[in-house]
């Protein structure tokens, strides 16, 4: 568990120029709404504007009519066979069909000749709703007699979750100190800088090309197949540039069977992009959850026990969101070794946009809640922050309670690698009066252990074919580069295993008509799980050269080695080598560039290959092993995978007594991810994340009306970082080395943003003597915390989470007392 | 009816038939012009990913009407390369690892050459303060910071003038 | 998102300007920066069929300072140039730091101060330091021309006393008295794009160790920008202390009818107003005297 590890690679570990990049800073990178094709047309979506309605009637006549418009669609039209995320809840169409569920909810759609037009033909097209009774509140939800948003959902549950390992009742009983809390966030959004948007072209000869900005190519190429009832192998999803995903892109939305079906009703290309307002109704992020959170520790600080209720707000449909309300329990199975757990989840249905997942899936709320109640425990038992998760980390080669196996596991090293540089030592209880801070440790998973659909295919599949010249390699693989940087990853893997230059591997992702499956960029699996493919695509390319030139050379193929675009060992046989590289040079004559001296290259043995066998091809392949999860814990393989990574943050800041003003001075974040294969790749993503967890903690929320509306659906409104919000950040790679990573690599991307707003939460209290249990951690909110502080007189003072949120909570808990717990 | 436009973009003179209520980004972006390096997170002004230079000075494109660029000489990001060489600025944002998704970059180095055009030194803060207006939700700034000083180095060893 | 159908129209000088609105009476807007009218023509906040581009009249782009008649601001000035304007730093340096805490860089370059006026927005960021200076401003039209003070220019949110085919055509401020200090605070989420949740701009000038005039003015806490008499009386004539600028804060906050909306609660834009009313009149004072 060496925090450092010696490494003898060529280019792995280090910071290369990343595929992709001088496309991107030149503009030449083609996102979906940069392109183009002859005839091409534009989609629009006529959207609900009211929450909850039947649709009476929808008259498109005049719309039909108005000059320019190619196709005009409504339920009526279309396929109504249902779609999702996880099979057992396809609960959406791709436009509403009886009735809508939210404001923004999908009614009817145009294609035109240019934007113009299919604007005005949504405005010509004439809905009568019945308005019905809307649901805003889980509360309200799941009232006996509340209003169904989905007829075979009773209360509006779209799915719960309940499940215990040891006995925490008894846990308690035997605790030293225990605490309740309670603790919410609010519903967020992925503002990621590229809107949706979706190009559908329905070819004369029933081909679907689909060129779409999403993270997962082949789930959306299944969802087209299926619900267009279209045969797989007539349907071809491309993602071409992405401009970021951060999880909201990973499911098929129904922008996308959308454009499908106008392009194949108007039998023309059809572009559709969403505008931001859509973007936001579309949502797919963050749920909002309310939290009870009950601990129990020993008199030493070692947790015994921990039981957690959590209500989340799903939004109109079930989207990841059945993922959402188990991850939101297995995510505190982790970084500490707790005996007794207990976890009753309910995600409920309300007339909201949909949450789905969004980066840190299921793990960040809460994380802050768990680890803000641990820093009063910490508090309270006068215990440093810092130890007592030191004391209480679980490390590599220890098993959590539901039974996932922690392979490696450096969470004590990322503790204290952040404590070292932020100064902690120096700098707890001794900053000055208003300055504070604050730590939080947490952990996540390395990719879904299983698939988002009932299978036993390989996660992912890549197929690397040697250019039939010999001058580098081509690797295929259906995974999904989002600005994450993997096919930088899979270039490097490549160009390690088989010694070539990065300029020589060129990567093709996300393209389902010539790639190979890979399920995509969600539950941050592709370093591990596609460059565990890929590594051993790499390995089967360089047996078959080796092997080759061990039988040319009769000796045994571990005497050679790929290095440097060459083949070393081929110069201690002078005769052979001549006799290939004439063979070369001839096939090159007039050619300037020909290699005269020196071991064999790479081109020129691949050549030879060709010549004599056709062209090399290497596949590999990656399924999740039999992963260990404890079969009493329900759902426990929903949070089980291959690997685990862990972090720390350590937050500083200040805070205006009079103001209730928070800066954010300072974050050291340090995160675990086995192996850093491209090292600015991975500070990117931690500083990134960093970025987004102070946006989280302090400014972002979806604020709706009592109509369901949303007030701030634009970027100037819902607010994420500027540069100026965002303080100087230190980013510090930790490497524990992952058995199951390729070279000991795991994920990095989501566990990173998890640490980050407790931290802060936990900085705040330490600055003034608040703790604000609600997000976001508003000036206003801790104005209030600080006078109702001052005004009781006591050291400590908690803001807890409105009434509102408390009915909810106690709602909850009676619908669990009596559940079965399995 | 479309109005006739005349105006220089990335040096080269163009003349465009436009409408009254198209914006500069719709035009760039456009099949007369074709260059969809300029990309729009908004259109409205809050996330600068449409940030071009107007006369040197960078502006928010889809809040500059097509017909208010006539006569005047945009710069978008397809314009910085010189002679078929990257600018020190894209260079610059390449190897600090300043570009992931790369949706914002194009308004962020159009951005930076703005800047560095008129502050060839610039503090940390003072480039913090001249990019409040383009948002980017990868990177969390960090390397972008990094980036335009290591432009500013860049540009200060060349005897050209930026 | 897409602008409506709308008919552009760039008049070269006054006289045509005045014409196209009379022609389209009821049916025109005035283009300035762009970067306010643009958003709510995309946003469908505001209808209009005819766009008047204010651009080309020369008459509006006017800057004159002197020491003796101060300053003239032409409508059309960017809030760029205001913001890196050496003389406008110099004598009226909190209009240049409202300006430069606008939007961004690049709303900057296009929006003019014409334009921050006539949005009329309770939290625009020059009109403060505007009504601070006791500016006032210059109204053309066909029929002739009348002056206003900026401090009664204002009806509410998006309302000003500005007729039917008249144009603001510049902005006039006095010279500054010596031994004067300003201070402009703008408070709000986020440390950049913000539209102020409260502002504060206070302008003390001082004479004999006392504080001869206090002008005391909020934004974003009522309908328009106002000014707190109450904070101003308390100031004037008397020696400045912490004391009497806390006093007068208090006052300040008193005074301010703010509203609750997604941003921040009406309590808490009051507990902001008494806070950096008090911030600011003390960063005014310590530009003059030494107080205790």
């Amino acid at each position: 568990m060496a925090e450092t590890t010696v490494h003898e690679y060529s280019i792995l570990n280090t910071s290369p120029v990343r595929k992709g990049v001088p496309e991107k800073a030149t503009g030449q990178a083609k996102y979906t709404a940069d392109l183009s094709l002859p005839n091409i047309l534009t989609g629009a979506i006529l959207h609900s504007p009211l929450a909850h309605a039947r649709i009476l009637n929808i008259d498109v006549t005049r719309a039909k009519n108005l000059p320019g418009v190619r196709a005009v669609l409504t339920a009526k039209d279309i396929s109504h066979i249902k779609f999702g995320y996880s099979p057992a809840r396809f609960d959406e169409t791709a436009l509403a069909v009886d009735k809508v569920r939210h404001v923004g909810d999908q009614v009817a759609a145009v294609a035109a000749i240019d934007e113009r037009t299919a604007r005005e033909a949504l405005e010509l097209i004439k809905v009568d709703y019945e308005e019905l009774p809307a649901v805003l509140d889980p509360f309200d939800a799941m009232a006996e007699d509340a209003p169904l948003i989905h007829e075979e959902y009773a209360r509006n549950v779209c799915h719960e979750v309940h499940n215990e390992a040891g006995n925490v009742d008894k846990g308690f009983s035997e605790a030293h100190l225990v605490r309740s809390d309670r603790f919410m966030n609010k519903k967020t959004e992925g503002a990621c800088l590229e809107p949706q948007a979706t190009l559908a072209d329905y070819d004369l000869s029933g081909h679907l090309t689909l060129w779409t900005s999403t993270q997962v190519s082949h789930y959306v190429q299944r969802t087209v197949a299926m619900v267009l009832q279209l045969p797989l192998n007539r349907v071809r999803v491309i993602a071409p540039y992405v401009g970021g995903g951060f999880g909201v892109k990973a499911s098929a939305g129904s922008h996308e069977l959308i454009a499908c079906m106008l392009s194949m009703h108007a039998g023309c290309p059809v572009k559709l992009v969403m505008d931001r307002e859509e973007v936001f109704w579309h949502n797919r992020a963050r749920h909002q959850y309310y939290h009870e959170m009950t601990i129990g520790v020993t008199k030493d600080g070692k947790i015994l026990a921990h039981k957690h209720l959590a209500v989340l707000d799903g939004g109109a449909y079930s989207s990841l969101g059945v993922i959402t309300v188990y991850y939101n329990g297995s995510l505190l199975h982790a970084p500490y070794d707790i005996p007794n757990m207990r976890y009753d989840g309910y995600r409920i249905y309300t007339n909201k946009p949909t949450s789905g997942s969004l980066r840190g899936h299921g793990g960040v709320s809460n994380r802050a809640c768990f680890e803000t109640q641990l820093d009063l425990v910490a508090e309270e038992m006068k215990i440093d922050p810092v130890e007592i998760r030191r004391k209480n980390a679980l490390q590599a080669g220890d098993t959590t309670k539901s039974g996932y196996y922690l392979s490696s596991f450096s969470m004590r090293e990322c503790l204290k690698e952040a404590r070292a540089y932020s100064g902690w030592e120096k700098k707890k209880n001794r900053l000055p009066k208003g300055k504070g801070i604050g730590v939080a440790t947490s952990y996540f998973m390395s990719g879904a252990g299983a698939a988002n659909y009932r299978t036993d295919i390989p996660h992912s599949t890549v197929v690397i074919k040697v250019a039939d010249d010999g001058s580098g390699v081509m690797v295929y693989t259906g995974s999904n580069e989002i600005g994450q940087g993997s096919d930088t990853i899979v270039a490097m893997i490549t160009a390690e295993v088989l010694g070539l230059s990065l300029d020589d591997v060129n990567v093709v992702s996300g393209d389902t008509g010539i790639c190979p499956i890979d399920l995509g960029a969600y539950s941050s699996r592709q370093t591990l799980m596609t460059g565990n493919a890929t590594k051993q695509a790499a390995e089967a390319v360089k047996k078959q050269l080796l092997d080759e030139v061990a039988r040319r050379y009769g000796v045994a193929s571990s005497e050679f080695e790929l290095r440097q675009g060459k083949v070393y060992g081929t110069e201690k046989n002078r005769e052979v080598l001549d006799n290939i590289r004439s063979r070369y040079r001839s096939e090159h004559r007039h050619f300037t560039n020909l290699t005269k001296e020196g071991p064999l290259t790479f081109t020129e043995v691949a050549r030879l290959i060709y010549a004599e066998s056709g062209s090399i091809l290497g596949k590999g392949t990656y399924s999740p092993p039999e992963l260990q999860y404890s079969k009493k814990w329900k759902g426990a393989v929903i949070g089980s995978s291959p690997a685990y990574s862990t972090q720390a943050c350590i937050a500083e800041v200040t805070v205006d007594f009079e103001t209730g003003d928070l800066t954010i001075d300072h974050l050291t974040l340090a995160h675990d991810c086995g192996f850093a294969i491209n090292r600015k790749a991975v500070e990117g993503q931690l500083e990134g994340s960093m970025c987004h967890g102070l946006g989280e903690a302090l400014f972002e929320e979806m604020v709706f009306d009592d109509k369901g509306c949303l007030m701030n659906a634009s970027l100037g409104d819902y607010k994420i970082p500027t540069v100026l919000d965002v303080p100087e950040m230190k980013a510090i790679i930790i490497e524990s080395n992952e058995p199951n990573g390729p070279f000991g690599a795991k994920e990095v991307g989501e566990g990173c943003i998890l640490p980050v707003v407790p931290a802060i939460i936990n900085a705040v209290r330490d600055a003034c003597g608040v703790v604000i249990m609600e997000l976001p951690i508003s000036s206003e909110r801790i104005l209030k915390a600080l006078k109702a502080k001052e005004a009781s007189g006591e050291a400590l003072y908690i803001y807890k989470p409105p009434a509102s949120a408390d009915r909810i909570i106690d709602q909850a808990a009676k619908l669990s007392t009596g559940a079965a717990v399995q | 009816m479309k109005k006739h436009i005349a105006l220089k973009i990335n040096n080269q003179d163009y003349e465009l038939l436009v409408a009254d209520n198209e914006t500069l980004a719709q035009v760039l972006r456009g099949t007369q012009v074709n260059l969809t390096g300029t990309k729009q997170g908004c259109e409205i002004g809050d996330c600068g990913a449409c940030t071009v230079l107007m006369d040197g000075k960078p502006v928010n494109s889809c809040l500059v009407l097509a017909v208010q660029a006539s006569g005047h000489e945009i710069t978008t990001i397809e314009g910085l390369a010189r002679n078929g060489k990257l600018h020190p600025i894209q260079e610059a944002f390449i190897e600090a690892g300043a570009v992931q998704c790369g949706f914002c970059t194009p308004g962020m180095i159009l951005k930076a050459k703005a800047l560095l055009d008129t502050n060839t030194k610039p503090t940390r803060q003072e480039i913090r303060k001249a990019f409040v207006g383009n948002l980017c939700r990868c990177t969390g700034y960090f390397k972008i910071i990094n980036a335009v000083e290591k432009a500013s180095e860049m540009l200060s060893k060349e005897e050209v003038k930026p | 998102m897409i602008l409506p159908r709308f008919k552009f129209t760039e008049p070269q000088t006054l006289e045509e300007a005045f014409e196209i609105v009379e022609q389209n009476k009821g049916h025109a807007a005035f283009l300035a920066g762009g970067t306010d009218l643009l958003v709510n023509l995309k946003k469908k906040v505001v209808n209009h069929s005819v766009i008047i581009s204010l651009e080309k009249l020369a008459e509006l782009k006017n800057i004159e300072y002197s020491n003796e008649k101060g300053l003239t601001l032409g409508a059309m000035t960017r809030i760029s140039d205001i913001e890196e304007s050496p003389v406008l730093r110099e004598k009226y340096p909190i209009l240049a730091i409202a300006a430069s805490k606008l939007g961004s860089p690049q709303v900057r370059n296009r929006a003019t101060v014409g334009g921050n006026i006539c949005a009329a927005r309770p939290a625009g960021d020059t009109i403060g330091p505007l009504i601070a200076y006791a500016a006032t401003v210059r109204l053309v039209s066909k029929d002739g021309e009348r002056r206003q003070p900026l401090e009664e220019f204002f009806l509410g949110p998006g309302k000003t006393i500005i007729r039917d085919g008249e144009i603001l055509a510049d902005i006039q401020l006095g010279t500054v008295p010596a031994n004067t200090g300003a201070s402009y605070i703008k408070y709000g989420i986020r440390k950049a794009m913000e539209i102020a949740m409260v502002s504060v701009t206070t302008l003390l000038t001082f004479g004999n160790a006392s504080c001869q005039s206090a002008r005391v003015v909020l934004g974003a806490v009522a309908p328009t920008f106002i000014r707190s008499p109450q904070a101003e009386d308390v100031l004037s004539g008397k020696i400045f202390s912490r004391d009497i600028a806390g006093h007068a804060a208090k006052l300040a906050a008193g005074c301010c009818q703010p509203i609750s909306d997604i941003r921040a609660s009406d309590e808490y834009r009051r507990e902001l107003v008494e806070v950096l009313t008090k911030r600011s009149l003390l960063e005014a004072a310590s530009q003059c005297v030494n107080f205790s």
